[in-house]
């Protein structure tokens, strides 16, 4: 209960340096490598202790309740989706600038007072980065907006950091078995750590948990994620999102080498109603 | 169409791609929604629900102008 009376400037300040010190044995997320980040181990997700941005802009891709956003998007991950649709940046955390957190924040206040609605952390995987993150937090205005997009596949380590500071997580669900996940992202153990991360979100802040329709994956992916958030998280802020862009790596995959059927997103989009999930746009 | 945000900052990063995927079906998709790019697509297509709204939004986010009169 660190966060009691504080506020989140404060309380992200002082965790940083918490945050920084965990690098040494990297508990980030749950692939759990536990290599010094600090020095020249590298994990799964290759990335070290430095931070580097690959965008940083006002952006309107979310959902509509959070935009104009601006998206800080930070280079790296700890998954490896073959359809990632900022694949390069996202699997090599070497790309990108090297921007610093004040600059950042300074930046990102500026843009609030332009008209943006939040500023929106992204990647990659933002909570790879959690000093940096941390850091450019407590440089922003108590007042702002705070959303986390994530992969939903931190530790409770991450968990500890996160806690009480952002006021929107939007958190993936993507894949509806393990199968799946270990196939198309190389993710061990995906069902039950999402899931483990999903019902925490939604415990202690706004929750948006997103869904990307892939082709050829309703029965096996968007069914049981539908039937899982109407069980689990009834009246959760779910986001279908029907847009899928054969990206990157898709094309190793034979069904994932176009967009998703007309018929499918109508299919889907009568899963969600059967499910009585509560969509956002 | 809609106004961008006022005096946008350029990005910190080297400038990036927007994208678009006109599919068979008509259904169009949209990589890096940037204001001005939402609002290029809106008025290609105003029936289309996800490009509109946000267009709108941006145009609901200008900032209130200021009331204060300058001194002379």
């Amino acid at each position: 209960l660190d966060w009691v009376g504080q506020s989140r400037a404060a309380l992200a300040g002082a965790r940083a340096g918490a945050a920084r010190e965990a690098l040494r044995e990297c508990r980030f997320c749950a692939h759990d490598c536990r290599v010094n980040r600090l020095g020249s181990d590298l994990g799964i997700c290759r990335a070290g202790a430095e931070t580097r941005v690959f965008s940083a802009q006002v952006d309107l891709a979310d959902e509509l309740e959070l935009i104009p956003a601006f998206a800080v998007a930070l280079s790296g991950c700890d998954l490896r989706c073959a359809f990632c649709i900022s694949g390069g940046p996202s699997w090599n955390p070497g790309l990108g600038e090297l921007i610093s957190p004040t600059g950042l924040a300074a930046q990102a206040t500026a843009e609030l007072a332009r008209g943006a609605k939040t500023i929106l952390f992204e990647g990659g995987e933002p909570t790879i980065h959690l000093p940096y993150l941390l850091d450019v937090v407590s440089q922003l205005p108590d007042s702002a907006r705070l959303v986390l997009k994530t992969n939903a596949y931190g530790s409770s380590v991450s968990r500890a950091l996160l806690h009480g500071l952002f006021d929107v997580w939007c958190a993936d669900y993507k894949f509806g078995n393990d199968a799946c996940a270990d196939r198309l992202a190389r993710i061990p153990n995906y069902t039950q750590v999402v899931r483990e991360n999903l019902v925490w979100a939604a415990c202690q802040s706004d929750l948006i948990v997103r869904h990307l329709l892939m082709p050829g994956h309703i029965a096996c992916c968007w069914q049981p994620v539908a039937a899982w958030l109407a069980a689990e998280l009834p009246g959760v802020k779910v986001s279908l999102r029907t847009g899928f862009w054969p990206a990157w790596q898709s094309r190793r995959h034979v069904e994932l080498t176009g967009p998703a059927t007309a018929a499918e997103v109508r299919r889907a989009e009568a899963l969600a109603k059967e499910f009585q999930l509560n969509l956002v746009h | 169409m809609s106004k961008p945000l006022s005096k946008p900052t350029p990005s910190v990063t080297a400038p990036t791609l927007s994208e678009v995927l006109i599919l068979g079906d008509g259904r169009v998709l949209g990589h890096n929604l940037t204001p001005e790019f939402t609002a290029l697509l809106a008025a290609l297509n105003p029936a289309d629900p996800q490009f509109l709204p946000r267009a709108e939004a941006v145009a609901a986010a200008q900032p209130e102008p200021s009331h204060h009169t300058c001194p002379p």
